[in-house]
């Protein structure tokens, strides 16, 4: 009887496994100013070791269409993180348009269109006002993978 | 499609671009910072379409690390000038600092003993000046701090001793602690206005914050518990656990080791003397027009002058009957009063003054500290005159 309930378990689980076909994966990094051998600083995205407030962090979010359908209409949504603040510019992601929240997710727009309101007038936000980014992107096709990025200060 | 920024790269090195990284030292407003042991979670979700039928979104997995604590703090002198000091035997404050905690978790502190510096080594108040003499060795040292008053922590708690250094009771982010070190003033030696400076080390401690992003906040060690700063007090190296609460020294030097200078100065008398002659009569012209021949009476003054920041006291005054003279029984006195001669006399003269009062305005005679250098201030004066005949 035991045996019956699990197999039915598993088998009501498989389907909606299939259909899931994209899927994200979130990587944090410590971003460090490190000094190269010819003088120059270069940014590196490190291990997310000894990080203090004042310190920038960095997100990738690679996206992986698995399934045997072209996805279109993909939209990767993310929220800044607690504790931390939105690097003005710093999102990125190849074919996708950008767009930021200010309300926590209510309405996104283009950063140079994102507004807020203040005194019962709308003025431009801030970075440090943004609470969500959404990267959208047309289509992935079937098998391809890509990656957005952003980046936060830690307060 | 939009392309909105076409920056990818595959390697894990982009160029910077005008962005800075926290600087060490920087003061910044504490007041804001994350603490310590917070734990900063991101996670985010994917919405698409499949032949133009929306699909159940996806949430990605969450990347989570932990806020390290960010070690900063400044040590500043509390005075604008030298504390003064006099032999005066009393207890005197001979340095006071303050220690602000401008990380993100509550610190303790250790401080040295403060130490003698070298002659010559400048102290900043702003004004500078320089080291000129010595602290008297192994002067008795009192510590007590102050302020903190969040965590219940009176006034003039005494701090106590760890090793051959004293700790500072826990102070939070943004407070700043004040340490008074005070010793008996004695044992200086030296002249008015000379400075004695002493130097003062003090280290991060111990942090108090969750080691695992659970809100047990235990203290951990910042140092490396010996409080020997030639033994490398070190910052947590780059391979810890990302889950773990690690420590980053963000002081000015990332030493987790700032100094302070104190300094103080002598308020010392500064006795000169004087001596002038004046004859008063000789046998031939009386008192009018006086000469210095054989038998005219001639009168010594001694002008005892205080430059000092500092009243003397029990001033003994001797002066040896010039040879060929003759001194004059009573004739000697302090500022106009008869002092009743002794019994040496006849071969040196001796008066003693109880006190002399500081100076009116503290300064030097022409002559010091070089033989071309001119008076600064005020004496206070007391003169002491007597005669003798020229045999």
């Amino acid at each position: 009887m035991r045996m019956i309930k699990m197999l039915v378990g598993a088998l009501a689980f498989a389907p909606l496994m299939a259909f899931a076909q994209v899927s994200l994966t979130t990587t944090a990094f410590h971003i460090v100013a490190v000094k190269q051998a010819d003088g120059s600083v270069t940014e590196e995205w490190q291990k997310p070791e000894n990080i203090v407030p004042g310190d920038l962090v960095g997100y990738r979010i690679h996206y992986v269409n698995s399934g045997k359908e072209t996805a279109t209409d993909v939209v990767v949504n993310n929220p800044v993180p607690d504790n931390t603040e939105y690097v003005v510019n710093s999102a990125a992601g190849m074919n996708s348009q950008i767009t930021y929240s200010a309300d926590q997710g209510k309405k996104f727009a283009r950063a140079a269109e994102l507004t807020v309101e203040e005194n019962g007038a709308q003025r431009p936000a801030k970075a440090s006002e943004i609470t969500h980014i959404r990267w959208s992107i047309n289509s992935v096709a079937a098998g391809s993978s890509g990656d957005v990025e952003f980046k936060v200060r830690v307060k | 499609m939009k392309l909105q920024k076409a920056l990818w790269l595959p390697a894990v090195v982009a160029a910077l671009s005008g962005v800075s990284t926290a600087n060490a030292g920087s003061v910044s407003s504490p007041n804001s910072y994350t603490d310590a042991g917070t734990k900063v979670s991101n996670t985010a979700s994917v919405s698409y379409a499949v032949g133009g039928t929306n699909q159940t979104d996806v949430d990605s997995n969450t990347a989570t690390f932990l806020v390290d604590v960010k070690v900063n703090f400044v040590v500043d002198r509390v005075e604008t000038s030298p504390y003064t000091v006099s032999n005066g035997g009393t207890t005197k404050t001979v340095a006071a600092y303050t220690i602000s905690n401008l990380g993100n978790a509550p610190m303790s502190f250790l401080v040295t003993k403060p130490v003698d510096q070298a002659t010559n080594t400048t102290v900043s108040y702003p004004t500078p000046v320089a080291d000129t003499i010595d602290f008297p060795s192994s002067p008795a040292f009192s510590f007590t701090g102050s302020g903190d008053t969040t965590l219940g922590n009176g006034d003039d708690a005494t701090l106590t001793a760890v090793g051959s250094h004293y700790a500072t009771i826990l102070v939070q982010p943004d407070e700043t602690y004040t340490v008074y070190v005070t010793m008996t003033d004695a044992g200086f030696v030296g002249v008015d206005a000379d400075i004695a400076s002493l130097l003062t080390t003090v280290y991060g401690y111990k942090a108090s914050y969750s080691s695992d992003g659970t809100l047990a906040a235990t203290e951990h060690d910042v140092d490396t518990g010996d409080q020997d700063p030639t033994n490398g007090s070190t910052a947590t190296s780059g391979s810890d656990n990302i889950n773990a609460v690690d420590i980053v020294y963000a002081d000015v030097g990332r030493n987790n080791t700032e100094t302070v200078d104190n300094a103080v100065e002598l308020d010392f008398p500064f006795l000169a003397i004087v001596k002038t002659s004046q004859v008063i009569s000789d046998p031939i012209n009386g008192t009018t027009n006086p000469k210095a021949i054989p038998g005219a009476v001639v009168e010594y003054s001694l002008e005892v002058q205080n430059w000092g920041g500092a009243a003397a006291a029990g001033i003994n005054l001797s002066d040896a009957i010039p040879a060929n003279t003759t001194y004059v029984a009573n004739s000697t006195e302090l500022d106009s009063v008869a002092v009743t001669d002794t019994g040496t006399m006849a071969t040196t003269v001796e008066a003693t003054i109880a006190t002399l009062a500081a100076a009116t305005v503290p300064g030097h005679p022409a002559g010091y500290p070089t033989p071309t250098s001119t008076a600064t201030g005020t004496p206070t004066t007391k003169t002491v005159t007597f005669r003798v005949t020229i045999n």
